[in-house]
């Protein structure tokens, strides 16, 4: 089978979002790259290094590669249209790299490998680590908290599991994180310096994530109150003017794109800390507000009924948002999220 | 004797400040021609200047201070914290009632040049008009006419939150004859072009020096300390040095190393966070290539800084733990030898923020973590996580004098209790 390689190169290629802008240096991110073909792959291992300039022999082909760079792709080339939209900003590149060569009238079918960043090999001889480039590799503050698939995390109940919601929820709660209107200064301080379409990647990340749900402590609560908050989850109060939370949450209680957050999966504390919160003004306080109308018009016994029967719920197999059509009733008036729009 | 000495001082200085009073505090708001304010009222409507004026403004970062997190841009309602109280930074759309819609160019150059409101009161220097003095009229004017364009928001502003004696304004008149002195920039013939333009942009519109010098009690800056590093009061933040040469805190720094971290904010030798990262997200990140080059090249010639006698480099009993925490956090991003990974993880070796004589910014930096800021150069930057919640303070005392005193770094170790008080530390 054929072969091949990588990397290769020019700033103008290989600089993040194809501005000329930075210098060579700093772009630099080298990388070790072979070839796949019996013992091929090792000779190449071996020879190439951060910032060399290499040649290589391809069918006859002299191919020059000028001072590795950067990890190209892991595995086979697919074509195109073909691409994941999570894996864009890499075929871009390759793309860009593919231009390139057959503009050097290099037809041969190429199989990009690359075993590392090339700071892996260099990491033995002292130099710089490996960093992959890709957005779980990029979002590590993130992760640290939200665990790596954005799964929540083991130590601490506080911390909301991201994986799977809804995108624009995601996206709207960092943007909340970032004005302010919701408040918790280490989420505060970690999103404060990023844009809009950064913010939107590091959602679609996290959207896009796939893993199962962990079990998680069910709270020691009397019968009694798990009946009074199955009937406010799927009943309501209307009484008091609570809908039911099913009204709005999906009728698994699972969410509803694109903006909809679920509620199953969330830990007791997590569940009553929001609910409180929205009542202390401590997320998302200004404005006619949707949450908080709800959460106002609740008991504060309430509050803690609802999330005990929440967090004591199985989750369904299925945990994936409805999508958008699947909702049958608009949201109410009043319901309103954040300052600036209706929800959905 | 003791006290007859302390009441002469006393004497004196009740002169100084009754003169002091009575100069400084005379009305010396400017007034143009009836011709001149016709010109400039036409001027006004001129979309190249409004364009001009965008761009000025944002070098200016006036928006930075002038927005609320949540609110309209330029329409007021930050509050800037200083050692006496906050201040909130007016509504400057062009509203008739609450923003500066009735102003005349008049008498926003009294504010931006002399640091007096519409009525001629004096305004507090926390908006930096000790900086902004040295602007231009004809920048002064484009900044005007890009406000004036702006869609007007009615926004009253918010109520100062500053305590007797600070509120009375006038009580600034002393502090004003100590640290003010009104004047437009004067270029140096003997410079470049390009130096005089960076002298102007860093010393004026960019106000580096706000944060990037040391504060006295009283909140003034002290001659002859422009640009030598001090920790921002209420911030917690020190902003280093910003001389290249020995002794600097930017020493050995290239001039494209100051182009790249203003404009990606990343450069080889260090990342920008906490308030500088604003500053490049909201501000140096837009100006032109030869603005920068014009900022860096001052920066090239601001003169070497003493160098302290080297004190009896001690190291930091917990050095071994600190070592191994390194090994176990943080080498995996900013390598064992602390040399990072150029455009992606900043060094540790030989980094200003590392060897900062406070500490702060590497403790905060560790309890933090966070983003560099992302830019157009750097639009998807790579992160660190916080570790507030993983290190106790004892372990972040340890890996922060570890990183400050391993490979070339020779700084103070850093201690728990130091640990302990930036650890809730507002992120303001
Ligand atoms: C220091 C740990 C920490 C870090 C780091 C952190 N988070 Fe969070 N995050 C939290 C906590 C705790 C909450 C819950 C806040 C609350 O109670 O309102 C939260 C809430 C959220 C929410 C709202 C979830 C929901 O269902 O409403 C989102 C979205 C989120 N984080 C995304 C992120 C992203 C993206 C990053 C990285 C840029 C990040 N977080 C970094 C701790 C962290
Ligand atoms: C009228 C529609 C509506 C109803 C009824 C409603 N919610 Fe919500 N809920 C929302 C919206 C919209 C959001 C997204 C809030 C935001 O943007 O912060 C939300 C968010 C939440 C969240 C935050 C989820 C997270 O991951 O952080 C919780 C918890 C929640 N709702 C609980 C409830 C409970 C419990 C009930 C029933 C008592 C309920 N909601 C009823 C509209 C509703
Ligand atoms: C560091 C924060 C900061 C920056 C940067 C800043 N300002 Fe201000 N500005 C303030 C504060 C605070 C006040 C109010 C001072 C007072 O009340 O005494 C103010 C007052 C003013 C006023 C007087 C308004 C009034 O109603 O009296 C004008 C005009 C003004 N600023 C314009 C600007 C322009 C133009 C820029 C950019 C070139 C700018 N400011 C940058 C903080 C800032
Ligand atoms: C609001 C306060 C503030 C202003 C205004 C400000 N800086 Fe900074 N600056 C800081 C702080 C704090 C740091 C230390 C944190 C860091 O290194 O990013 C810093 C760091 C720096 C660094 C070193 C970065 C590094 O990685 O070590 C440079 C260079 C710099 N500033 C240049 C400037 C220039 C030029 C200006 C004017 C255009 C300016 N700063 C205005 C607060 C400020
Ligand atoms: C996942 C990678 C990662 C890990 C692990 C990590 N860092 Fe960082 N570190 C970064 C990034 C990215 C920045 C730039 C952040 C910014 O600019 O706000 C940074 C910045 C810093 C800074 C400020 C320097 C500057 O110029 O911006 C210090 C100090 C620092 N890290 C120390 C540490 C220490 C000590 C540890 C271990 C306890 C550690 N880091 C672990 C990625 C990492």
């Amino acid at each position: 089978m054929v072969v091949v390689v990588v990397v290769v190169a020019k700033e103008r290629l290989m600089s993040p979002a194809g501005n000329g802008a930075r210098p060579a240096e700093t772009g630099a991110k080298c990388v070790r790259a072979g070839v796949e073909s019996g013992n091929m792959r090792s000779t190449l291992e071996g020879r190439l290094r951060c910032g060399q300039q290499i040649h290589l022999q391809l069918f006859g082909w002299r191919v020059r590669i000028v001072k590795l760079r950067q990890v190209v792709a892991i595995g086979h080339l697919p074509p195109v249209d073909a691409v994941r939209p999570a894996y864009n900003s890499r075929m871009i590149r390759l793309d860009s790299l593919r231009q390139r060569l057959r503009r050097h009238v290099l037809r041969v079918a190429l199989v990009l490998f690359a075993f590392g960043a090339c700071g892996a090999a260099a990491a033995q001889t002292g130099a710089a680590p490996a960093v992959p480039d890709t957005m779980q590799q990029r979002v590590a503050a993130c992760t640290s908290c939200h665990g790596v698939h954005g799964e929540g995390s083991p130590d601490s109940v506080a911390i909301p599991r991201l994986a799977g919601k809804p995108a624009g929820y995601l996206v709207q709660q960092l943007e909340y994180f970032q004005t302010g209107q919701r408040r918790h200064a280490p989420m505060e301080y970690v999103v404060r310096q990023l844009s809009p379409a950064y913010l939107r990647d590091i959602a679609d990340y996290f959207a896009q994530q796939d893993v199962s749900y962990r079990k998680l402590p069910v709270p020691a609560v009397s019968a009694e109150t798990l009946r009074r908050g199955e009937q406010l989850v799927m009943r309501g109060d209307s009484t008091r003017g609570v809908p039911s939370c099913v009204s709005c949450h999906g009728g698994k209680l699972t969410g509803v794109e694109p903006m909809m957050p679920g509620l199953m999966g969330l830990s007791y504390d997590y569940l009553n800390t929001q609910l409180v919160s929205w009542r202390t003004r401590q997320r998302a306080a200004e404005g006619p507000y949707c949450m908080g109308v709800v959460a106002n018009r609740m008991r504060e016994s309430d509050i803690a009924a609802v999330s005990a029967w929440l967090a004591s719920h199985e989750p369904p197999a299925d945990m994936r948002p409805e999508p958008a059509s699947a909702q049958t009733e608009p949201l109410p008036g009043w319901c309103v999220m954040g300052k600036s729009g209706a929800a959905q | 004797m003791k006290l007859w000495r302390r009441g002469w001082w006393l004497l004196v200085l009740l002169a100084i400040v009754v003169l002091g009073w009575r100069y400084v505090g005379r009305d010396d708001r400017q007034a143009s021609s009836p011709v001149q304010r016709e010109a400039d009222v036409a001027a006004l409507q001129d979309p190249a200047l409004i364009a001009r004026g965008e761009y000025l403004a944002t070098v200016g970062d006036c928006a930075a201070c002038h927005t609320a997190r949540d609110g309209q841009r330029y329409a007021g309602g930050r509050s800037l914290g200083t050692p006496f109280g906050d201040v909130p930074a007016p509504n400057i759309t062009p509203d008739p009632e609450t923003g500066i819609g009735q102003w005349s160019f008049d008498d926003f150059w009294n504010a931006l040049h002399q640091g007096k409101g519409r009525q001629g009161e004096l305004l507090y220097p926390v908006f930096s008009y000790t900086s902004f003095t040295k602007v231009s009229r004809d920048d002064a004017l484009a900044i005007f006419a890009y406000l004036k364009s702006l869609p007007p928001v009615q926004r009253p502003d918010t109520a100062l939150g500053l305590e007797f004696p600070y509120n009375v304004r006038s009580s600034l008149v002393a502090w004003r004859a100590l640290y003010f002195k009104p004047g437009e920039y004067r270029p140096d013939p003997a410079k470049s072009e390009q130096w005089n333009r960076g002298a102007y942009l860093v010393q004026g519109l960019g106000h580096c020096n706000e944060c990037h010098t040391t504060r006295d009690a009283l909140g003034g800056i002290e001659q002859g300390r422009h640009l030598t590093g001090g920790q921002i009061p209420q911030l917690d933040w020190y902003a280093p040095d910003l001389s290249t040469q020995p002794g600097g805190g930017l020493d050995g720094w290239r001039t494209q190393d100051i182009v790249d971290l203003l404009k990606t904010g990343q450069s080889t030798r260090g990342s920008a966070f906490g308030p500088m990262a604003d500053v490049v997200r909201k501000s140096t990140q837009h100006m032109t290539d030869a603005d920068l080059q014009a900022v860096a090249s001052y920066l090239q010639s601001l003169p070497p800084r003493a160098q302290p006698a080297p004190a009896p480099f001690k190291q930091a009993a917990s050095h071994e733990q600190g070592g191994k925490l390194y090994a176990q956090r943080c080498a995996d991003c900013h390598g064992a030898d602390g040399r990072g990974v150029a455009g992606v993880y900043p060094p540790l070796n030989g980094n200003t923020s590392v060897t900062e004589p406070t500490g702060i910014n590497a403790i905060r930096s560790v309890l933090l973590g966070g983003f560099a800021p992302a830019t157009a150069g750097n639009p998807k930057p790579y992160s660190m996580p916080p570790f507030a919640q993983q290190l106790n303070d004892e372990d972040v005392a340890a890996v922060v004098s570890y990183i400050r005193q391993s490979w070339s770094n020779r700084a103070s170790a850093a201690t728990p209790e130091n640990v302990g008080r930036f650890r809730n530390t507002p992120v303001d």
